[in-house]
């Protein structure tokens, strides 16, 4: 039987096309029982996440042909009725096998090495398990994708470190603290970005969050959906002494913290590390702080001069866990079919996967 | 069979291996975990600890007696500490640090002209004279692993500020950690150097002719303690800390293994 893969991602189109794609939860079972029913395949997973639909399926039909009937499967099963070019595309064995391990492991996606897909692509596959739309093929196939996933994110450095802003945060908090737990962080101006970043250190244990804004009712909001408080933008200073990070995302066209004002709020800290985080631009914080003993001032492009170089650490990872694919896919097939009996002809029939 | 002297040169030789690895693991910007060091450095103290017996043993007493048995007591002192603090996976880089002390105490004991053996020296007779050189070594070494910490933490703290990326990719503990384990170690040194200072005046006592306070050791010990003592004084005081207290634990210690053989050779006490 030949395996082979059907499907967009966010590499061959665009959010409009993918949205006509993808399937709701409730719609899986259903279009793997019709899958099925209609004779095209004997096995079948998929795949339906935001960047990704994908459908994996082992046929007894030639490869060439399975793919162009699953390729019309998918746009008639979702009632697309626009032009078709290089969005949708396809792999035979052993590209197909390869894709789905790249996938795995976090090759394929948008934010290179992350997790999640891992967890989607388990739920796709459980989910089609209990359809009894999977068989010895493509369990054998899916078990050495989470194998292969595993070994890739624990041997490489594919996962290692954190490319957003608010992560990169945690970590850098990380090294100076002694622990985050009972940490005591100020958001300073009442911004997306530093809301998440309050979010990921509240996450990893930080105790208490205080939230101070020009308007106040803005301040109280943002506190609410941290589960923090809210502090008066005229008595911020007060706190000071007390907190151990601040992140700060205030609009104001000067800085909100000069020199000489940390300076005096540091003293009664005697050599307590503080660590102010400054996202917003123009920049709240002035970089002359950084030069205070125990005072640590990362701005936005630290932050994300920071999550550029594990992007980068990480794209240096790739060419061996794509060597270590290429091998455990051989190997897979192998098992699979014992005489050798692969698919010859492999190639894609249209929308050869772009890569990113 | 090996005699004492060849173990203890086999276990400098397995600390030089870690001294090696530990470059290594610089040059990699300390991003692995430091087992392998740790199992260096173990296995050297094992054969460390063949070596302290067999001399305890053929001696009948404490190694503690010349200038190669106290600095070999005082490396063994230090590796093992490090061992404990090492089964604590966050402060096991430690050791990438520390080895370069190890290497560097192991070579200067085996320097010839240190063994020297006086089978009428009051060790051999007084138990207590043990215990004030065990005590005075062990804080010692934990002095070693406090100037250990704090280079772990002036080199985690400037990576910090300069915002380079090493700072978050190495496995090296943050810096508050580095400042805990140095403030705990100095006072627990601290407090072992007290104690085995105030055994001192127990060992002089009734013998005529004795001088301490014209004794260059002593006059160096004391001087060693107030010098630490201030520092505890001022971290309890004060909150000294950071980049400071780095500086101070560093020369601290710097100074202690500089002037350590120094005086004793200057020492009628010793």
């Amino acid at each position: 039987m030949a395996v082979v893969v059907v499907g967009i991602s966010h590499h061959s189109s665009s959010v409009e096309f993918r949205e006509r794609f993808s399937f709701a939860e409730s719609e899986l079972d259903e279009t793997l029982r019709q899958l099925t029913e209609c004779g095209l395949v004997q096995e079948s997973v998929l795949l339906s996440t935001c960047n990704r639909v994908e459908l994996y399926a082992a046929t007894r039909l030639p490869a060439t042909e399975a793919l162009h009937a699953l390729k019309q499967f998918l746009i008639k099963n979702r009632k697309y009725d626009g032009q078709v070019d290089e969005e949708i595309y396809g792999f035979a064995d052993p590209l197909s096998v390869e894709h789905l391990y790249r996938v795995a492991s976090g090759l394929d996606s948008l934010v290179l090495g992350e997790t999640e897909i891992l967890g989607q692509l388990k739920k796709a596959y459980h989910s089609a398990q209990s359809m009894k739309s999977t068989g010895r093929q493509l369990n054998k196939i899916f078990q050495k994708a989470f194998y292969v996933s595993k070994h890739i994110r624990s041997n490489t450095g594919i996962q290692r470190g954190s490319t957003s802003v608010g992560s990169v945060a945690v970590e850098l908090a990380d090294k100076i603290f002694d622990g985050l737990k009972g940490r005591r962080v100020m958001v300073i101006g009442a911004g997306d970005t530093s809301e998440k970043t309050a979010r990921s250190l509240l996450s990893r244990g930080a105790s208490e969050v205080a939230v101070t804004n020009r308007s106040h009712d803005r301040a109280l909001a943002l506190a609410e959906n941290l589960k923090g408080r809210a502090v008066r933008f005229q008595e911020w200073e007060a706190e000071f002494t007390d907190l151990d990070i601040v992140i700060s995302s205030t609009s104001a066209p000067t800085y909100v913290l000069d020199r000489a004002r940390v300076e005096r709020l540091v003293r009664p800290r005697q050599s307590r590390p503080l660590l102010l985080i400054d996202i917003a631009v123009p920049r709240d914080i002035d970089p002359e702080i950084n030069e205070i003993e125990n005072v640590y001032v990362y701005n936005i492009d630290h932050l994300q001069s920071i999550a550029q170089d594990y992007l980068s650490q990480r794209q240096k990872e790739i060419s061996s866990c794509e060597s270590f694919i290429k091998s455990k896919a051989a190997e897979t097939l192998e098992s699979l079919n014992p005489v050798g009996d692969f698919n010859s002809d492999s190639s894609v029939f249209e929308g050869d996967r772009k890569e990113a | 069979m090996l005699t004492d002297r060849q173990w203890f040169f086999c276990a400098t030789l397995m600390y030089g291996v870690s001294l090696v690895y530990s470059v290594f693991l610089w040059r990699k910007g300390f991003r692995k975990d430091d087992r392998v060091n740790y199992v260096l450095l173990l296995g050297g103290f094992m054969m460390h600890t063949v070596a302290m017996f067999m001399r305890g043993f053929s001696f009948n007493r404490c190694p503690v007696n010349n200038l190669f048995e106290a600095t070999m007591f005082v490396n063994w002192a230090a590796v093992g500490a490090y061992l404990i603090l090492g089964l604590w996976p966050k402060i096991r880089s430690l050791g990438a640090f520390a080895s370069p002390i190890f290497v560097f105490l192991g070579i200067y004991a085996l320097m010839p002209g240190l063994d020297h053996h006086d089978p009428d020296a009051e060790i051999t007779k007084n138990g207590f004279v043990s215990l004030h050189a065990v005590l005075i070594l062990i804080s010692y070494a934990g002095f070693g692993l406090c100037a250990v910490a704090s280079c772990m933490y002036l080199m985690q703290e400037r990576n910090l500020k300069k915002h380079k990326i090493s700072a978050i990719l190495s496995v090296l503990p943050p810096i508050q950690r580095l400042e805990s384990v140095a403030g705990k170690l100095v006072v627990s040194s601290l407090v072992l150097l007290t104690i085995g200072l105030s055994l001192a005046p127990l060992l002089v006592k009734g013998k005529e002719g004795v001088v301490f306070y014209k004794d260059a050791k002593i006059l160096w010990s004391m001087l060693v303690w107030a010098a630490y003592s201030t520092i505890v004084l001022a971290r309890w005081k004060w909150r000294f800390g950071g980049k400071g207290l780095a500086w101070c634990l560093i020369s601290g210690f710097v100074f202690l293994i500089l002037t350590f053989s120094g005086t004793n050779l200057m020492s009628d006490l010793h």
